[in-house]
């Protein structure tokens, strides 16, 4: 299936970089197209580990669901469904949020649900700001 | 928008007024900025048009913000001055200020930047003094005490009412890390000793320098009555570290220090810890609304879920 998704993405990147924005004079319309390119550097390197981001992180709060005795929404029957996925992942964190009193009067849960924030944090795919503090286009 | 803009002028001053080199300009991520030059008896000004946008990643309010404008305008902290208020948005199509185009540099990493170190320190030293200038303002005889609302010793945990309410008005999916650190933030509420003016958004890229000196102070649109170590929190946030430290020679004790010796007010380190915490939160949630606001085809920028903060906040609560 080529250009594959990743190539298209960076293809759009490089013909908007190269083409588009050199023409561009409005000073707000630049900064604009240049957030974009930012975007989608970050789409073209990552979208692929999205699926499996969502897959992991549905089991592991889950499983925190499950330490306090809370069922956790079933999973699609299609795991190549990506829709169905989003939405899964949409109910078990909200099934998470629900559950904070009762994660937080338990020890090993709350231990549990933080190694839980602190490991999707580590792999959270769409990541854009840089460790040691925000830079200029983050903080305007 | 020209064309508003001199109908809205004209009917201010009464006469024809003339607007030429409009221009959006790119700094500015919660308002829209139009610098014009407008003309009318025969003299040019330089004049700066703040508009709410269709959509933002902050929600304030025009009306509030050109009331603690005019209160400051009467002190010696320098600010912007408003020329025209139009809260309602019947001139603009949107609720908008129009303040005389104040002059100097804006660097949000001057303290960082290429001139020597010495004059960097003097630089954050003036900086920092007008952020203690603005907690020493008398708010109550400056009438603020009308449009802002004094949380009086439960400073901190207004700012978690309020922090929490816009979270789960903007957030598009569940947050439970959020969740998880609100219920931190509210256990551990500090009580405030003082109310005073909090400036809410104080840094580097929200003064004007000329030749060092400081012109201006920018940007008062979260301005509010609370406790002055929610700004000391904000200010030495160390996510914000390259616009507010100065590596050994402006720590953030060196602010804070700097800052007890203008007030007269002592420090409480721990206060100023919990509103650190409170500062990343409220960065989360200003994020959010950037994500919300591009979904809803209102924002121009693409925000991504904050999740770096969220790493950062467990590690400040000790999670």
């Amino acid at each position: 299936m080529r250009p594959t998704v990743s190539e298209q993405l960076a293809g759009i990147r490089r013909i908007l970089a190269e083409i588009v924005l050199p023409q561009i004079t409005d000073a707000y319309a630049a900064e604009v197209t240049s957030g974009l390119l930012g975007t989608l550097d970050l789409l073209s390197a990552s979208w692929v580990d999205v699926p499996r981001f969502l897959r992991w992180d549905c089991e592991r709060a889950s499983a925190v669901l499950e330490s306090v005795g809370i069922s956790p929404p079933n999973p699609p029957d299609d795991p190549l469904d990506l829709v169905a996925l989003e939405l899964h992942h949409r109910e078990v964190r909200g099934e998470l949020e629900r559950a904070m009193p009762v994660l937080l009067e338990c020890e090993t849960a709350r231990v549990q649900l933080v190694e839980l924030f602190r490991e999707r944090a580590d792999r959270f795919p769409l990541s854009v700001w840089r460790a040691g503090g925000l830079d200029a286009h983050t903080t305007r | 928008m020209r064309r508003q803009l001199e109908q809205w002028l004209s009917r201010e001053l009464g006469q024809t007024v003339e607007v030429a080199d409009l221009r959006r300009t790119s700094f500015g991520f919660s308002r829209e900025n139009w610098v014009f030059t407008a003309t009318w008896s025969g003299e040019s000004r330089d004049l700066i048009a703040r508009r709410d946008p269709v959509g933002s990643v902050l929600d304030t309010d025009r009306r509030v913000e050109a009331a603690v404008l005019d209160a400051v305008a009467r002190t010696d902290v320098p600010s912007p001055i408003v020329r025209w208020a139009d809260p309602e948005g019947r001139w603009l199509g949107r609720p908008a200020l129009v303040m005389d185009l104040a002059r100097g540099e804006c660097d949000s990493f001057v303290l960082n930047g290429e001139r020597s170190l010495e004059r960097r320190v003097a630089i954050a030293h003036r900086l920092y003094d007008q952020l203690a200038s603005i907690h020493l303002l008398d708010w109550e005889n400056l009438g603020l005490g009308v449009e802002l609302e004094d949380p009086g010793s439960e400073a901190a945990l207004a700012a978690v009412d309020h922090w929490e309410s816009e979270l789960r008005r903007v957030q598009l999916d569940p947050e439970p890390e959020l969740t998880y650190v609100l219920a931190w933030l509210r256990a551990e509420a500090p009580t405030n000793a003082r109310t005073t003016l909090v400036h809410g958004d104080f840094k580097a890229g929200n003064v004007l320098l000329l030749d060092d000196d400081v012109t201006v102070v920018l940007d008062w649109e979260t301005a509010h009555l609370g406790d002055p170590h929610e700004d000391l929190g904000w200010v030495t946030n160390p996510l914000r570290a390259g616009e507010h430290r100065i590596a050994g020679s402006w720590e953030p004790q060196d602010l804070l220090d700097r800052w007890s010796e203008s007030t007269g007010w002592t420090v409480d380190q721990s206060s100023v810890h919990w509103w650190r915490v409170l500062a990343n939160v409220k960065l989360s949630v200003i994020v959010l609304t950037g994500s919300m606001a591009f979904v809803d085809d209102r924002l121009d920028r693409i925000h991504q879920t904050p999740v770096p903060l969220y790493r950062m906040l467990l590690d400040q609560i000790g999670a």
